[in-house]
């Protein structure tokens, strides 16, 4: 079956497939606990009954039994060796009772994590699924099915395996929870998009779900799908009757969704978990004569990562593709990368994420790197943690091919020009991969001076490109902005070429803005200036720096007045609640006020400024202290009590103070006005290695005015107690957070007791309560730091 | 030989609400200007780059369940009436782990010694949400998985250190999980290290034999 024979069937009719084979196989004999694939070789006879059953019901394509027959899977029954076996001759055994319907071969999980979510490498399972496609092929499937997919980088690992193996159609199906998203993820639009792009011949979803619960799914997928529509649901929602788990949605009722999924946009529909041959003849009965969803356009300004998708252009708010991931003229990411480390790469992923990049661009050009291995590297990296498409940015085509071949999404490429290299060499790997491309506007001639000439190299890529299915949806034109600080002219002819692509050509545009400004002082006036026009031309998106404030809110202000901000959604949600400067002046703060504000705000970066000006203005530190200070820190307290603010508030508050009363110390003590509240040794027991919380004690016992001996984690009682006579304090805190170190606290204050030591303890850690410090014989036990800072105090008064 | 599965990566989302309630922030009640909303999300942005996901998971078939000890294949033993009341109606376990690394944990003590106390609880929270969310996205994982085998997960998941359900199981974890191949070691008082580890089982009931449809 070549996929034009597939294109041709699906629009002829709607394509019925088979329902479920395992709970038949069941029927039929099969025992639990058995490999059925070795079952069924072994029975071809009851494999056959199945499958004629399906096709005197009106299944078009039935699904070869194979789908535990990859390497893997059959490893468990320790059928390792017997890939080629078993996978040929169940396809032959199909294809021997198929008459007129058509045998697809079935790949489905393999049970293994794929990299760059699992151990497994992506090349390893590729070539797991290959090595079955093989033998199906030899065995004479028409085509191929890969389903009950949770996983889109296993989906996309058998769909290159098909693709690189042979010419048959492929029909890919992934598995989605109730929630609507696999159990990595992944939701169905993201899905389809990567699927489709990557040379799926029809998308779907099986197993999981009832029907209604499915036909959401494609009505989702609907309005991005370039290719036919598939659904194979379970009958029903399973449900436990006896421990066993059944499916007992009846054949009439299943059948009865028929119309709904043709509507909704399906061409192809089976059954799942539950279903029988009743099941697949009812839905035959029901959708004889009709026909689904038309042939569909081919192209889609999309992108996608493993769990988001981005659409682009159309009439939508401008995207931005984070710049930052690029290592030139930043020299600590130099460093990093230098040294095969990515955590300033996954910062800037997640600081962009979060000013509002829509894409991530990802740039490993560096001298003394291997650019492909670092790409390799970034690209798994970020593909786990962040949820932004990527940008592949290489002059490479290997650098772009290995990255394109891993990634688990719809990826831009950045870029591809009129140059022969670039059109011989990087389109036919962004097309094999399915990859939006930049298409950069110069030649082996280099930059045209004139806008016409930029636009004769842009129609030239587009005509090249589209030898390989590309329509204009799939390219995003880079208006080549050169700095206006050598020529003058240079920003015009960027915004005509702009202009020509989004009136007349209806191609995406994208911009590197802060070229423009390059030599110039204040750039970011430039940046967002040359923004503002651009979009007023057409821009659709532009590489820039998110961070900048100047330019994100230009472009939120400029895509509400360009009418891309519906009902200025956007605009207003990022700015409602922001002042205007106006408006923003405080009113003058007193000196006392000042220093109380940097308290209650824990500006540590303002007290001692503030404390300056109250000296300067005749305000005695005492005053300061017992009118600013104080009064601060208690309302912080306050505050944190009634949950307006939270832990870290509380802790920068107190750090803020401490600075403010370090400041103060000096003249305080020659005014003779400075005292402790007390001397506490605070230690983690022997045996616990959890210091953090015991930290924060620490550091708040200290704000609050105690004198703090910290003795660090995994201390003894014997060091503990040596400690305490030494520094003759007043409080030992204890901190344990597992229980099996609790009991060491115990342990010190047994000891203590014994010696006949008079310290007060105090204790504190997860597994502890009040209940535990008065068993061991504590004077009081503290839930968290404020309440340590509380206790102390207490036992300071007792 | 025991079928360990390993995950290079956990695909965690970041967790910022928990981050956040575990920090004792309150949606209704909790103030924060922009410096200080700007300084807390950089700061958990940093934390989490530095979290690494990983981990691993087994099935054990139950041997053995006699309402106060029970026994897995390959003769593992666990000794505790919670974990033979939750393993009850089982056929099997499930034994995961997971680890968020050290670089977190250490950045956390970098704020520390700089005396940041805030900056430091905001480290440590993030790693600890992060090895939480790894661990739930584990426990999602294996039902699914679990379901498609024709078999239902309990719906709790026990961790060592919890009740009768003693904190020196955590050796049990350490040694069919090979946690030592994701850098994790185990002191004597049953402590792992990196601290951002966290270990869980959770009980499988056949309901079906069949897998897939």
């Amino acid at each position: 079956m070549t996929k034009n024979d597939f294109l041709k069937l699906i629009s002829s009719k709607i394509v019925i497939l088979d329902g479920a084979t395992g709970t038949e196989l069941v029927k039929r004999g099969m025992p639990a606990g058995v490999c059925p694939e070795l079952w069924c070789m072994e029975n071809p006879a009851a494999i056959q009954d199945v499958q004629r059953s399906y096709i005197n019901s009106g299944s078009d394509i039935i699904y070869a039994p194979t789908f535990g027959a990859n390497r893997c899977k059959l490893e468990e029954f320790g059928l390792g060796h017997r890939v080629y076996e078993i996978n040929k001759t169940l396809a032959l055994l199909s294809k021997e009772c198929a008459k007129d319907s058509f045998v697809f071969g079935d790949l489905a999980p393999t049970g293994r994590f794929i990299e760059p979510f699992g151990e497994l490498p992506f090349e390893e399972a590729v070539s797991v699924y290959k090595e079955q496609v093989s033998a199906l092929i030899d065995g004479g499937v028409d085509g191929f099915v890969i389903e009950t997919m949770m996983d889109i980088q296993e989906a996309r690992a058998a769909l290159i395996a098909v693709k690189e193996s042979c010419d048959l159609p492929v029909m890919v199906t992934m598995t989605f929870e109730k929630d609507g998203r696999t159990l990595n993820g992944t939701d169905p639009v993201s899905a389809l998009i990567t699927l489709q792009f990557l040379g799926a011949d029809a998308v779907g979803c099986n197993c999981s779900t009832g029907p209604a619960d499915m036909l959401a799914v494609i009505r989702e997928m609907n309005n991005v799908a370039r290719v036919p529509l598939l659904a194979k649901p379970n009958a029903g929602m399973p449900k436990l009757k006896d421990g066993v788990t059944v499916f007992d949605m009846g054949a009439v009722e299943f059948a009865s969704y028929a119309d709904d999924f043709i509507k909704a946009g399906a061409n192809i529909l089976g059954g799942c978990c539950g279903t029988t041959p009743d099941h697949i003849f009812e839905l035959a009965k029901n959708l004889k004569g009709k026909i689904g969803h038309g042939k569909r356009k081919m192209g889609l300004s999309a992108l996608s990562s493993a769990r988001k998708s981005v659409f682009i252009g159309g009439g939508r708010p401008l995207s931005v593709v984070g710049e930052r991931i690029n290592p030139t003229g930043k020299k600590a990411l130099q460093g990093e990368l230098r040294e095969g480390k990515l955590s300033i790469v996954q910062e800037f992923a997640l600081e962009q994420e979060n000013h509002g990049a829509a894409i991530l661009d990802v740039n490993m050009g560096l001298s003394g790197i291997d650019e492909k291995e670092m790409m390799l590297k970034s690209v798994k990296v970020l593909a786990r943690m962040s949820s932004l498409p990527l940008c592949i940015d290489s002059t490479n085509p290997e650098v772009v091919e290995a990255a394109l071949r891993i990634y688990p999404g719809r990826a831009l490429v950045n870029s591809i020009s009129g140059e022969r290299d670039r059109i011989e060499r990087m389109l036919p790997v962004a097309a094999k991969y399915g990859a939006m491309f930049i298409l950069l506007p110069l030649d082996d001639r280099g930059i045209p001076e004139t806008v016409d000439e930029r636009k004769r190299i842009v129609n030239y890529v587009i005509s090249e490109s589209s030898k390989y299915g590309y329509t204009t949806e799939d390219i995003v034109v880079d208006g080549l902005v050169m700095t206006v600080s050598s020529d003058i002219k240079a920003p015009a002819r960027t915004l005509d070429l702009i202009e020509w692509c989004s009136r007349e050509r209806g191609v995406n545009t994208i911009c590197g803005l802060s070229n423009v400004s390059f030599g110039l002082p204040a750039r970011e006036w430039i940046n967002s200036s040359f923004l503002a026009m651009a979009i007023s031309r057409g821009l659709t998106m532009a590489i820039a720096n998110p961070a900048s404030q100047q330019l994100m809110n230009t472009l939120y202000s400029c895509d509400a007045l360009a009418g891309r901000d519906k009902n200025l959604t956007s605009y207003v949600n990022r700015f409602s609640g922001v002042t205007s400067e106006s408006t923003s002046k405080a009113e003058e703060l007193t000196p006392e006020r000042a220093v109380f504000d940097a308290v209650l705000r824990g500006r540590d970066d303002l007290i001692e400024k503030t404390i300056q000006s109250a000296l300067d203005a005749g305000i005695s530190p005492q005053n300061i202290v017992d009118n600013s200070l104080i009064p601060a820190i208690t309302l912080v307290g306050d505050k944190y009590d009634r949950k307006e603010y939270f832990l870290p508030q509380l802790i920068m508050s107190a750090d803020t103070m401490r600075k403010g009363f370090a400041y103060l110390e000096p003249l305080l003590i020659r005014e003779g006005e400075v005292e402790t509240e007390g001397k506490i040794v605070i230690a983690t027991v022997k045996g616990d290695i959890h210091d953090i919380g015991k930290n924060i004690v620490a550091l708040m016992l200290r704000n609050y005015g105690f004198d703090v001996v910290d003795l660090g984690k995994d201390v003894p009682a014997e060091v503990i107690l040596h400690k305490a006579c030494e520094v003759k304090a007043d409080i030992i805190a204890l901190s344990a957070l597992m229980t099996t170190t609790m009991t060491e606290m115990r342990t010190v204050i047994d000891l203590c007791r014994e010696r006949k030591l008079q310290f007060k303890f105090m204790i504190g850690g997860a597994v502890v309560d009040q209940n535990y410090a008065d068993e061991i014989g504590a004077d009081g036990y503290s839930k968290d730091a404020m309440d340590a800072v509380k206790l102390a105090k207490a036992l300071m008064n007792s | 030989m025991r079928d360990v599965h390993v995950l290079n990566t956990i695909p965690v989302v970041f967790p910022e609400r928990e981050i956040l309630f575990r920090l004792k922030f309150n949606i209704h009640k909790t103030e924060l200007d922009e410096r200080q909303r700007e300084k807390f999300k950089s700061i958990m942005m940093k934390a989490f780059a530095l979290c690494k996901p990983t981990g691993a998971w087994l099935e054990l078939p139950l041997l053995l369940n006699d309402g106060s000890r029970v026994v897995f294949e390959g003769g593992y033993e666990i000794k505790s009436h919670s974990i033979a009341e939750l393993l009850r109606n089982c056929d099997s376990a499930f034994f995961m782990g997971v680890t968020v690394g050290g670089a977190v944990s250490a950045l956390a003590n970098e704020y520390i010694n700089a005396g940041d106390g805030a900056l430091a609880l905001i480290a440590d929270a993030v790693g600890s949400e992060t090895a939480e969310a790894a661990i739930d996205w584990l426990n999602s994982y294996l039902a699914g998985y679990a379901r498609r085998k024709g078999k239902v997960l309990t719906s709790q998941r026990f961790s060592a250190g919890y009740g009768d359900f003693l904190l020196e199981n955590q050796r049990l974890f350490y040694e069919i999980l090979d946690l030592q191949n994701f850098g994790v070691s185990l002191t004597d008082t049953f402590i792992f290290v990196p601290e951002k580890t966290v270990t869980a089982i959770v009980g499988a009931a056949n309901t079906s034999s069949m897998e897939g449809k």
